[in-house]
């Protein structure tokens, strides 16, 4: 199994233990964590309408547990109060664990100490529910904020995000291992 | 073809009323937007998971606040999550409602709590017959042949 020059998509097809697909190697992949099953809907049709691929996870332990059989993505929208597993902590674990790609907290919180210290735990970016695809333009592929219009060319924002993972990975020791299917 | 017409204008006009007053915020245009072709009823659909969740978490607020010791924390974390799901449909007054709700589980009050459950549950009640009325306009359009229109 060979992992391409993008540092955070596995080509190799990887099954949960539910025999559901987890990554296609091709698509910009992004993990919805979420406990509502309301947000977790509307999170996704919202990503998939702009073309992304999206898996779903139900708190955070089920978030980790899918990085520990293999499965990458390219983004992780992460709310921050679940059952099991909290935000904060899979957000901690998964950073511990060597994952790179950004991670987007998504809360309804609005306390600046609360959003301040899930931010702690190693996000990218915290952002207050409702979700829009506005909030999180910069982190997609060819999705242009309108607030603040890129002109260039599509491409640039993904290779953007692209340059920071890979910056990201040299500077941090991963230690994903890959799974066979 | 008029009673087409009629009909879409009466779709127009009482969404636009639920806008003014109050009942839905832009998020629920943002719902409309990503319902297509491929998902003809993606809103429908959301907002009846909105109602099974929300019917589930009033139920298990009155239980909680019906206890000799009142759990906080738990009532909190039920609020949390109502006010999330509303937010994301656009139900504004719900999620309003459930922001004073909040506050009054800090305080441990109470009273408070039970004035808010009343409230949270009247204003949900509230927006799912306005919300059932919209889709059942939006029903009688098609029925009538004609398409919804989109929003703006």
């Amino acid at each position: 199994m060979s992992t391409s020059q993008n540092s955070t998509v596995i080509k190799e097809e990887i099954f949960d233990g539910n025999e559901n697909h987890i990554n296609n190697g091709n698509a910009f992949l992004v993990l919805v964590v979420d406990d509502d099953n309301v947000v977790r809907t509307i999170h996704k049709m919202m990503l998939e309408v702009k073309g992304m691929e999206v898996q779903l996870a139900t708190n955070g332990k089920e978030a980790v547990d899918l990085h520990r059989v293999g499965a990458c993505f390219n983004l992780i929208l992460m709310d921050k109060d679940m059952p099991v597993m909290n935000g904060y902590q899979a957000t901690k674990e998964l950073r511990d664990m060597g994952v790179n790609c950004p991670i987007i907290g998504v809360t309804s919180s609005t306390e600046e100490a609360e959003l301040e210290e899930f931010m702690e735990a190693g996000l990218d970016d915290c952002i207050c529910k409702p979700l829009t695809i506005e909030k999180i333009a910069c982190y997609l592929p060819g999705v242009a904020s309108t607030s603040t219009a890129n002109l260039g060319d599509d491409y640039d924002d993904y290779e953007e995000v692209e340059d920071e993972n890979a910056d990201r990975a040299s500077n941090t020791n991963s230690n994903n291992t890959n799974v066979a299917s | 073809m008029d009673s087409v017409v009629q009909l879409q204008r009466q779709l127009v006009d009482y969404t636009a009323s639920l806008f003014h007053e109050g009942f839905l915020d832009e998020q629920f245009n943002q719902l409309q937007q990503l319902q297509d072709e491929s998902n003809p009823d993606f809103v429908v659909e959301v907002v009846s998971l909105f109602f099974e969740d929300s019917e589930r978490l009033l139920n298990e607020l009155a239980k909680a606040l019906d206890q000799q010791s009142v759990d906080f924390k738990r009532i909190d974390a039920h609020v949390h999550q109502l006010k999330g799901s509303s937010s994301s449909i656009g139900a504004q007054r719900v999620q309003k409602v459930c922001i004073a709700f909040r506050n009054y589980c800090d305080e441990q009050n109470t009273e408070g709590c039970l004035k808010c459950l009343q409230q949270v549950k009247h204003e949900y009640s509230l927006v799912k017959t306005k919300l059932e009325t919209l889709f059942k306009l939006e029903r009688q359009v098609l029925a009538a042949g004609g398409s919804i229109p989109l929003p703006i």
